[in-house]
C-alpha cells in the first residue's frame, strides 16, 4: 500500500537521499541481512568475502556516515537536514534492522571523538568521513559480562552503590592509563571495531558512577577479540566481546576522565537517550516492514476457496497491525525530531565548518577536567559536574528517546506474533521474511537496554 | 521454586511413571534437542547418524509409545490410568518440544487404528506396540480437498486425485500415516491408515524452519493414491478423536515448554547479580516468575481436564476443546518464553544460554499443523 507521507516540506534534496536509502536499502542491505542472518558460523558473517562488506562499503560511499560529523572533519552535518537523516535511517532499519544499527553505532567514537583536546583523536574523525573502504568500524564498548543492566542504571541515583562497581578498570600511572578487564559479548561491531567509545572504572568508591569515557584504538598491545557472537535475532549484526589486558593508552585517549560525570541526568542518560532514539527510528520502521510483509501475505493467500485478505477475521487482524505500526512510528519519529542533535542554527553552522571550534570545545572541556582535578573540593566545579539542572533539553529529551525504543520494540514484536497467527504455518519456515523479523524483533527488546531497565531508568526523571 | 503438584489423587504408579518420562525428557531428550537445533540442513537431522534415532529407540524401549494405545492391546491395562498421558506428554515437552512433537505424531495412525476391529489394523497396532526399534512410525495428514473432484469414491475405495500437504509431521521418516480425508460437505468424512511405501505418494526434502529444529517435516504429495476399503476406520467419532489428540498433544507440549522455560528463569535469577543483588530479589522479575507461573498452572489444569476427557472412552472426543487448549497453551509458551529472554537479557539472546530455542519453539508450536485462526473457526463449526 501506499502510505501517507506525515512529514511536510520535504526538499527535493531530501527527498533524493530517502530516495537513495531506499534503493540501498531493498536492494544491497535487504539481501545482505538475508543471506548473512543464515549463516551459520558467525565468523564467516565478518569473513573477508563477506557480504557485509559491501553494505558497509555502499554505506561510505553514499557519504551516510557521516551525516553527524560538522563539515570541519569533512561531514555532513548542518548540510543535511535532520530531517533527512531520519528518513535515511527509517529506510535502512526498514532493510535491515540489525545492519541498521551495526552502521550507526560505526561512526560512534569518531562523533565523540571531534570533542577531544588531542589532535590525533579529532584525526581520527577526519580520516573516518574520508574512509570509503571502511577501514574503520567504530562501536560503543559499555557492557560486561557481570553488568548489563547495571550500565543502564548507572545513569540513575541506583548507580552511586559502591557495591557494584564496572569490571573494567583505568588506573592512571603518569601520562597515562592502564586498563583491565572485559566488555561483555553483546558489544555491537565488537569484533570488527577498530575504534571504540569504551566506559571504563576510574574511582569505584563511586560506584558506576566513578566511570569515565576512553576513546580507543583496538590495535593497541594487550587487547584482544571474543569470538563473533552466536544468537537468536539481528545475526547480521556483529557482536563480541573485548578483552584488555593491561593495555596502556595515552591520557588524551580520555575523553571524560573526571568520575562522576556518568551518573544520574547527566551524560549516560544523555547518550543512552540518544542511542535509544535511533533505534525506535530503525525498529518502528521494521515494524512496518512486518505489516507490508502481511498485507502481501494475504493478498496472495488463500484459505477455504477465498483470498485471506477477503476474510473479516483477517481484514481486523490488518488494520490493527497497520493502526498500532503508524501510531509507534509516527512517535519515533517525533521524538527523533526533536533530537538535541537536530538542525544547527545559522551560527552554530558556521562553527561547525572551522576546525578551530572544535581545538576550542576539546581543549575547554580537557581543561575543565585538569581543573577539577586540582580544585575537586572547589564547591563551584563540584556544582559543575555533578549537579544535573532540571529542564536541560537533552536530559528531559532522553526519556522520550527510552520510549520510543521501548514502543517501537514491543510493537514490532506483537505484530510479529500477529502476523505469525495469520499466515499459521508458513510464518515460520526459514524462507518466510517474517520469521527473521520476529526474531529481530525479539532481540531489540533487550538490546540497547532491556526494556524494563530502560523504564525504571527513565522513571526516575518521570518523578523528579 | 520446587513444582508443586496439584492433582493430590495421582496414584504413585502414575508419579512413578511421571518421573521415568521426567528423567527421560532431561537427560536423553533435552541434550540431544539441542544438538538436533543446530544442524544447518535439516536433512541431517532424520539421516543415520542422526542422534534422533537414539531418542526414539530409548522412548520405545522404555514403552512409552504404548501409553497412546488402549490399555489391552498395549499390555498396560491394569497398570496405569488416563491421567498419565498427559504427565508424560508434558515432561516431553520439557525436555524438548519438537522431538515430544514428533514422539507424539508418531503413535497417532497406530492409536486410531486400535479402535478398528478390523484384523489387519488391529495387528498393525499391535505390531505398533510391539516395536521396540522404531521400525514403524507414524505421521498425520489432514486432506483437505480444494476443488470437488480431488477426492473420490470409486467402488468402495477412496481415490485421492492430487494432493500436497505442505508440512507434513514426521513426513520424511513416517511409514505409515493417518489420514484425515474431508470432502467438500463433511469436514470429517473418512479416516484412513495407510502405509506410505505404496505407489503415487511422493516426499519433499525436509524442510527448515524457526524452531521445532529437531522435528521433522516435509511436503508429501499424493496422486492417485488409492485407498481400499480396509485401510479405512470405520468407527464413529475417530476424525474427532485424531483432531483431539493432534491438537490436544501440542496443548500439553506446550506446558512442559513453558514450565522448562520458568525453570531455567527461575534458576538464572537466583544466579545472575546486578544491582549487587540475585535479581529474583528485584521486584520486577518477582512479578514477571509469578505472572509466568500463574499462566502455566492454569493452562496445565486445563490441559489436564482436556486430556482426560479425551482419553477416556467417550462417544465422541472434543476437539473443539482441543484446538481452544492448542491456542491457549501455544500462546502462553510464546509469553512465557519471550518473559524468559527478558529476565535472562543479552544472554537470553545468546545461543549457548537455553532461552532463546525455546522461544523458537514455542513459536512453531503456534503455527503447526494448522493456523490458529482457522482452527478456531473450524472448532466453532458445530455451534
Amino acid at each position: 500500500m501506499n502510505y501517507f507521507e506525515f512529514d511536510t516540506n520535504v526538499s527535493k534534496k531530501t527527498r533524493a537521499m530517502q530516495q537513495s536509502a531506499r534503493e540501498f536499502g531493498m536492494e544491497v542491505v535487504r539481501p545482505a541481512g538475508i543471506q548473512l542472518d543464515k549463516i551459520q558460523d558467525p565468523a564467516d558473517a565478518i569473513a573477508e568475502q563477506s557480504c557485509l562488506w559491501d553494505v558497509f562499503r555502499k554505506y561510505r560511499e553514499l557519504g551516510f556516515h557521516k551525516l553527524l560529523l560538522p563539515p570541519a572533519f569533512g561531514g555532513k552535518m548542518g548540510k543535511v537536514s535532520a530531517q533527512a537523516r531520519r528518513l535515511i535511517f527509517e529506510q535502512l532499519g526498514y532493510a535491515d534492522a540489525g545492519l541498521a544499527i551495526s552502521m550507526d553505532l560505526s561512526g560512534m567514537p569518531f562523533l565523540l571523538g571531534t570533542l577531544s583536546a588531542s589532535k590525533e583523536v579529532r584525526d581520527w574523525a577526519r580520516q573516518y568521513c574520508q574512509d570509503s573502504e571502511a577501514n574503520m568500524i567504530g562501536c560503543w564498548a559499555i557492557t560486561e559480562p557481570d553488568h548489563g543492566t547495571d550500565w543502564i542504571m548507572a545513569t540513575t541515583k541506583a548507580g552511586a552503590n559502591p557495591k557494584v562497581v564496572p569490571s573494567l578498570t583505568a588506573v592512571k600511572k603518569g601520562n597515562e592509563y592502564i586498563l583491565n578487564g572485559r566488555k561483555s559479548a553483546s558489544v555491537t561491531n565488537g569484533t570488527i571495531a577498530t575504534h571504540g567509545v569504551v566506559h571504563v572504572g576510574l574511582d569505584l568508591s563511586k560506584g558506576m558512577h566513578g566511570s569515565g569515557l576512553a576513546i580507543c584504538p583496538f590495535d593497541l598491545p594487550g587487547v584482544s577479540k571474543g569470538k563473533p557472537l552466536d544468537k537468536l535475532g539481528k545475526r547480521p549484526l556483529n557482536q563480541g566481546a573485548i578483552i584488555f589486558e593491561d593495555v596502556k593508552i595515552p591520557e588524551k585517549y580520555m575523553l571524560l576522565k573526571i568520575p562522576g560525570l556518568f551518573e544520574a541526568n547527566s551524560i549516560g542518560k544523555g547518550i543512552v537517550g540518544l542511542a535509544n532514539s535511533q533505534m525506535g527510528l530503525v525498529v518502528s520502521s521494521q515494524a512496518r516492514a512486518i505489516v507490508d510483509e502481511t498485507l502481501n501475505y494475504a493478498k496472495e493467500h488463500s484459505c477455504n476457496g477465498s483470498a485471506l485478505s477477503e476474510q473479516q477475521e483477517i481484514r481486523l487482524k490488518l488494520f490493527n497491525m497497520f493502526k498500532t505500526a503508524e501510531s509507534a512510528r509516527r512517535f519515533a519519529h517525533s521524538v527523533a525530531e526533536h533530537s538535541p542533535l537536530g538542525d544547527p542554527n545559522p551560527i552554530a553552522k558556521m562553527f561547525l565548518a572551522i576546525r578551530a571550534t572544535f581545538w576550542a570545545a576539546g581543549n575547554s572541556i580537557s581543561l575543565l577536567q585538569d581543573r577539577y582535578d586540582t580544585y575537586k573540593d572547589s564547591k563551584r566545579i563540584k556544582a559543575i559536574v555533578q549537579k544535573h539542572k532540571p529542564g536541560s533539553g537533552i536530559i528531559d529529551w532522553s526519556i522520550y528517546g527510552m520510549a520510543s525504543k521501548v514502543l517501537a520494540t514491543e510493537t514490532a514484536f506483537n505484530l510479529a506474533r500477529e502476523a505469525i497467527e495469520i499466515m499459521g504455518e508458513d510464518s515460520l519456515s526459514t524462507d518466510n521474511p517474517v520469521e527473521k523479523m520476529l526474531r529481530d524483533a525479539r532481540t531489540s527488546m533487550i538490546e540497547d537496554g532491556v526494556n524494563e531497565a530502560l523504564a525504571l531508568a527513565a522513571s526516575e526523571k518521570l518523578l523528579a | 521454586m520446587k513444582h508443586l503438584e496439584l492433582d493430590a489423587g495421582l496414584s504413585d504408579k502414575a508419579r512413578a511413571i511421571q518421573d521415568t518420562a521426567m528423567k527421560f525428557a532431561v537427560e536423553v531428550m533435552r541434550p540431544v534437542g539441542k544438538a538436533l537445533d543446530v544442524l544447518a540442513d535439516p536433512k541431517d537431522v532424520v539421516s543415520e547418524t542422526s542422534k534422533l534415532w537414539a531418542v526414539i529407540k530409548k522412548y520405545r524401549e522404555m514403552g512409552l509409545h504404548r501409553i497412546a494405545l488402549p490399555g489391552d492391546l498395549a499390555e498396560l491395562k491394569d497398570e496405569i490410568d488416563p491421567k498419565v498421558r498427559p504427565l508424560v506428554v508434558e515432561a516431553l515437552g520439557l525436555g524438548d518440544a519438537g522431538l515430544a512433537t514428533g514422539l507424539c505424531t508418531d503413535s497417532i495412525p497406530f492409536e486410531m487404528a486400535a479402535i478398528s476391529s478390523a484384523q489387519g489394523l488391529t495387528n498393525l497396532a499391535r505390531a505398533y506396540a510391539e516395536d521396540r526399534k522404531g521400525e514403524l512410525v507414524g505421521c498425520w495428514i489432514d486432506v483437505q480437498p480444494e476443488s470437488p473432484g480431488s477426492v473420490q469414491l470409486v467402488g468402495t475405495d477412496y481415490v485421492i486425485k492430487d494432493h500436497k500437504t505442505r508440512r507434513v509431521t514426521n513426513g520424511s521418516i513416517a511409514t505409515h500415516a493417518l489420514l484425515q480425508i474431508a470432502s467438500m460437505d463433511n469436514p470429517n468424512a473418512v479416516v484412513a491408515v495407510v502405509p506410505l511405501d505404496q505407489p503415487g505418494i511422493s516426499r519433499s526434502d525436509p524442510v527448515s524452519k524457526m524452531g521445532l529444529r529437531a522435528l521433522n517435516q516435509c511436503e508429501i504429495l499424493l496422486e492417485e493414491v488409492k485407498i481400499p476399503e480396509a485401510l479405512l476406520i470405520p468407527a464413529e467419532g475417530v476424525g474427532e478423536k485424531a483432531l483431539a489428540s493432534v491438537h490436544g498433544s501440542i496443548g500439553q507440549i506446550a506446558v512442559g515448554l513453558a514450565q522448562g522455560a520458568l525453570d531455567e528463569s527461575v534458576a538464572y535469577a537466583n544466579d545472575r547479580i546486578q544491582g549487587g543483588v540475585p535479581i529474583i530479589k528485584h521486584n520486577n522479575i518477582k512479578l514477571k516468575i509469578f505472572s509466568m507461573f500463574a499462566m502455566i498452572e492454569s493452562t496445565r489444569a486445563f490441559a489436564r481436564s482436556v486430556a482426560l476427557y479425551n482419553q477416556a472412552d467417550q462417544a465422541l472426543a472434543s476437539s473443539t476443546h482441543a484446538i481452544a487448549l492448542r491456542q491457549i497453551a501455544s500462546q502462553a509458551a510464546l509469553t512465557v518464553t519471550s518473559e524468559a529472554i527478558q529476565i535472562f537479557g543479552g544472554p537470553g539472546l545468546m545461543k549457548e544460554y537455553p532461552v532463546e530455542k525455546m522461544l523458537r519453539d514455542a513459536g512453531l508450536l503456534m503455527t503447526i499443523n494448522g493456523t490458529n485462526n482457522v482452527l478456531a473457526l473450524k472448532a466453532l463449526r458445530n455451534y
